[in-house]
C-alpha cells in the first residue's frame, strides 16, 4: 500500500535535459503510482517511469540521487534527504535493491562528512584558543627585550590622554594638578622609598596628584603615577596608601601596558591574516592599543600586580596584611564607578585570598610602622595655595591666591564642617 | 536592468543600466564608475557573523554594496585581477563558487556558504565555497578566460582552475598520474569532477601566476 503523503509529497531538485533552454532547471518533483514527475516553474513537466529509472548518487555533496533514463537524455535530482525513503515506497519495491545500495553509500559520505566537518570545527576551536594563549605568551616573552625607554616614551606619549580620561571620569573640563611641593613632595618619598625595593629599583617614578574626589591612583608607562586627592581622603592609615601605591607601582615594574600591547597587536596581526584586508578593523585596533596603553586591566595583570605589590611591602619591611586590610575595609560595592581602580578589577575575594596566601607563604620578619604623616599631608592639601587662575573671582571680577579650603564653594565647605 | 559585459575576455567589466527601482548587489570595492544619480547602501555580507564567515573561509569581502536608483543611471562594475567575467541566470538552480569569484547579483539570488570537504582544502580549493542559488542573474569573475563543459563522467580539471560548479558535480582531489608523474611532471594535485553538470574554469592560475613571478624573483 501506498502512502498518499508520499505520493503527494513534494521535493525541490532539478531535470537535465536537452529539452530545456541551457540544459537544466530547477524543478519540484513529485511522484506518483508510475513514475517521477518533475514540474518546472514555467509549467513545462518531465515524466520518468520506475521501470526505466536508473539511479545514481553524487553530486557535491555526495548524497544528490540522480534518476536517469536509459538514453540519459533525461535526469531528474534531488538533494532531499526524505527522497530515497519516498521513491522507495512509492517504487514499491521496484528499485528496493539499488535504493539500499544508493542509502548504504550515502550514509557512508554523510559520516565521512560529519567527521571532516565536526573534526574541522574543533580544529578551529584548538587552533583559537592556542592562538590566544600564544600571543599572551608571546607578548609576555617578548617585553623583557624591549627597552625600558620605550616605556617611557609611550608614557609620554599617553600622558594627556590619561588627563583628559581623568577629567571625563570627574566630568571636569580640564584636571586641576596640585603643584604645591608639601603635597607632592611627602608623597614622592613614599613612592622613592618604596622603589628600591621593586624588581626594577632603576624606575624613576614621578608622583602627580590631581585635586579629584574620586579614590583612585593611576599608573603609567615609564613610571608616571596619578595619584587622586580622593584616595588620599579614603585611606585610613598610611600603610592602606601605600598598598595601593605598590599595587600601581608594580603595573610600571612589570611592564603590564607593553604586555597589553603586544597582545592588541598579536590579535590585530591574527585578525589579518584571517580575514586579510580589514581597514576599519584596524582602527579599532589602534582604539584597543591606546586604551590598553592607558589602563591594564586583564585579571592576570591585576592579581600580578597584588602580589608584587604585597613583596615590595614585605621587603620594604612593611605589614603587607594592609593591603588586605584596605580591599576589605572599602566599601566597594556601594562605590559607582567612581572607585575605578577597585570596581574594574577581579573579584575582591579573590584577590584577598591570594595575597593572604602569599602572605603565609613569605618569610617571618618584623615588620615596623610606616613613618609618614598622612594627617599632615591632608591639612596641606586642604591648606595649599591655589594659583590664581584657579581662584573664585571676588565681587569686582578679579582672582587671587587663596587657600584650598577658601577656594571651594561654600556648600563643599559646609559639607566638610558637618562631616568633621 | 539592462547589463552588458564589455572588454572581454581580458579586461572585462560590466556595464550596468539601472531604471527607476532597479536594484544591483555586489562585493565592496567592484565599483568602478556610475552615475551621480545612483545611491548606494553597505551592508555586511549576510548578517556580521556570516559576513565573516564568507571572508575567512569564502575569500569574499566583509560588505556588500546594493546600489539603486530613483530615477536611472550607470554603473561600471569590475574585479579586481585582469581576466573575463561570466554572467549565469539562475532559474531555481544552485551554482558552487570558489573563494574570490563572486562579483555581483540581483536581488532574487541568496548568497550562502556551503562545506567543501577537507580533500577540497587539501586540494588548494579551500574548504568552504560560495553557494549562490534562487532566481535572478549573478556575475562571477576569473583570472584570464572563462570557458564552460558539460562533464558527464570523470574529467580531470588542474588545481585552481575550477572557477565553479553545479551542485550535481561531485569533486574529488587525486594525483594527475602516478607518484612520479604527478610530482615531476609539474601537474601535482588535480581536481576529478564527475558529472552529470556544468563546470566553469578559467585559462590561468592565480596560483600559477605566484609560482612563476616566485621563480623570477629568486
Amino acid at each position: 500500500m501506498f502512502d498518499d503523503d508520499f505520493l503527494d509529497g513534494e521535493f525541490e531538485g532539478g531535470v537535465f535535459s536537452k529539452d530545456i533552454d541551457g540544459g537544466r532547471a530547477g524543478a519540484s518533483i513529485r511522484m506518483d503510482d508510475l513514475g517521477l514527475i518533475a514540474l518546472l516553474s514555467d509549467g513545462e513537466q518531465f515524466f520518468l517511469s520506475y521501470s526505466e529509472c536508473n539511479l545514481e548518487i553524487g553530486g557535491a555533496s555526495g548524497r544528490m540521487v540522480f534518476c536517469r533514463n536509459d538514453d540519459r537524455s533525461l535526469t531528474i535530482f534531488c538533494e532531499d534527504k526524505k527522497f530515497t525513503a519516498a521513491l522507495e515506497r512509492a517504487s514499491g519495491g521496484e528499485l528496493l535493491e539499488r535504493l539500499e545500495e544508493i542509502n548504504a553509500t550515502g550514509r557512508r559520505r554523510s559520516l565521512a562528512g560529519q567527521f571532516g566537518f565536526w573534526g574541522f570545527l574543533v580544529g578551529c576551536a584548538l587552533l583559537l584558543v592556542g592562538g590566544w594563549y600564544g600571543i599572551l605568551w608571546g607578548a609576555r616573552a617578548a617585553v623583557p627585550h624591549v627597552p625600558f625607554t620605550v616605556d617611557q616614551q609611550l608614557g609620554e606619549a599617553v600622558y594627556e590622554q590619561a588627563l583628559d580620561e581623568v577629567a571625563q571620569m570627574t566630568g571636569e573640563e580640564k584636571v586641576t594638578l596640585i603643584e604645591d611641593d608639601a603635597v607632592r613632595l611627602p608623597l614622592q618619598k613614599l613612592v622613592d622609598d618604596l622603589a628600591v625595593h621593586s624588581r626594577m629599583p632603576q624606575v624613576k617614578f614621578q608622583v602627580l596628584v590631581c585635586d579629584t574626589e574620586i579614590p583612585n591612583a593611576v599608573a603609567l608607562p615609564g613610571g608616571r603615577m596619578i595619584v587622586f586627592r580622593g584616595l588620599i581622603d579614603l585611606v585610613e592609615t598610611p600603610e592602606e596608601l601605600l598598598a595601593v601605591l605598590a599595587h600601581e607601582m608594580s603595573h610600571v615594574t612589570l611592564r603590564h601596558h607593553l604586555q597589553s600591547i603586544g597582545e592588541s597587536i598579536g590579535v590585530i596581526v591574527a585578525l589579518d591574516i584571517l580575514v586579510g584586508d580589514v581597514g576599519g578593523l584596524v582602527a579599532l585596533g589602534a582604539e584597543a592599543l591606546r586604551a590598553a596603553a592607558l589602563m591594564s586591566k586583564s585579571r592576570e595583570h591585576e592579581h600580578e600586580a597584588d602580589l608584587e605589590g604585597v613583596r615590595m611591602l614585605h621587603k620594604a619591611g612593611i605589614d603587607p596584611a594592609h593591603a588586605i586590610g584596605m580591599l576589605e575595609s572599602l566599601p566597594h560595592g556601594d562605590i559607582p564607578d567612581a572607585l575605578d581602580w577597585l570596581s574594574s578589577h577581579p573579584d575582591i575575594e579573590e584577590r584577598v585570598a591570594a595575597i593572604r596566601k602569599l602572605v603565609d607563604e613569605l618569610p617571618p620578619r618584623a615588620y615596623s610602622p610606616l613613618d609618614f604623616d598622612l594627617e599632615g599631608l591632608r591639612a596641606a592639601m586642604r591648606n595649599r595655595v591655589v594659583p590664581a587662575e584657579d581662584a573664585p573671582e571676588n565681587k569686582d571680577g578679579d582672582r587671587k591666591k587663596v587657600n584650598a579650603a577658601d577656594a571651594k564653594p561654600e556648600n563643599e565647605k559646609r559639607e566638610e564642617a558637618l562631616a568633621r | 536592468m539592462e547589463a552588458e559585459t564589455r572588454n572581454r575576455p581580458s579586461f572585462a567589466n560590466i556595464k550596468v543600466d539601472l531604471g527607476a527601482g532597479d536594484r544591483i548587489i555586489a562585493e565592496a570595492g567592484a565599483m568602478a564608475s556610475m552615475s551621480s544619480s545612483i545611491n548606494v547602501t553597505t551592508r555586511w555580507n549576510g548578517g556580521c557573523f556570516g559576513a565573516f564567515l564568507r571572508r575567512i573561509f569564502g575569500g569574499e569581502t566583509l560588505f556588500v554594496n546594493e546600489f539603486t536608483t530613483a530615477s536611472q543611471g550607470e554603473l561600471v562594475l569590475t574585479q579586481p585581477m585582469p581576466g573575463d567575467i561570466e554572467c549565469i541566470e539562475l532559474k531555481g538552480t544552485t551554482l558552487f563558487l570558489q573563494p574570490g569569484a563572486f562579483l555581483a547579483c540581483e536581488p532574487g539570488v541568496n548568497l550562502g556558504l556551503g562545506w567543501a570537504g577537507i580533500a577540497s582544502f587539501v586540494g588548494g580549493e579551500g574548504l568552504f565555497r560560495l553557494k549562490v542559488s534562487g532566481n535572478g542573474k549573478i556575475w562571477f569573475g576569473a583570472y584570464g578566460g572563462i570557458f564552460a563543459k558539460e562533464v558527464e563522467g570523470e574529467y580531470v580539471v588542474d588545481t585552481g582552475h575550477l572557477v565553479a560548479y553545479e551542485p550535481s558535480i561531485s569533486i574529488r582531489m587525486g594525483m594527475a598520474g602516478g607518484i612520479f608523474s604527478s610530482f615531476f611532471g609539474g601537474e601535482g594535485l588535480v581536481t576529478r569532477v564527475t558529472g552529470p553538470g556544468r563546470i566553469y574554469m578559467q585559462s590561468r592560475s592565480l596560483d600559477g601566476l605566484a609560482a612563476w613571478t616566485n621563480g623570477q624573483i629568486w
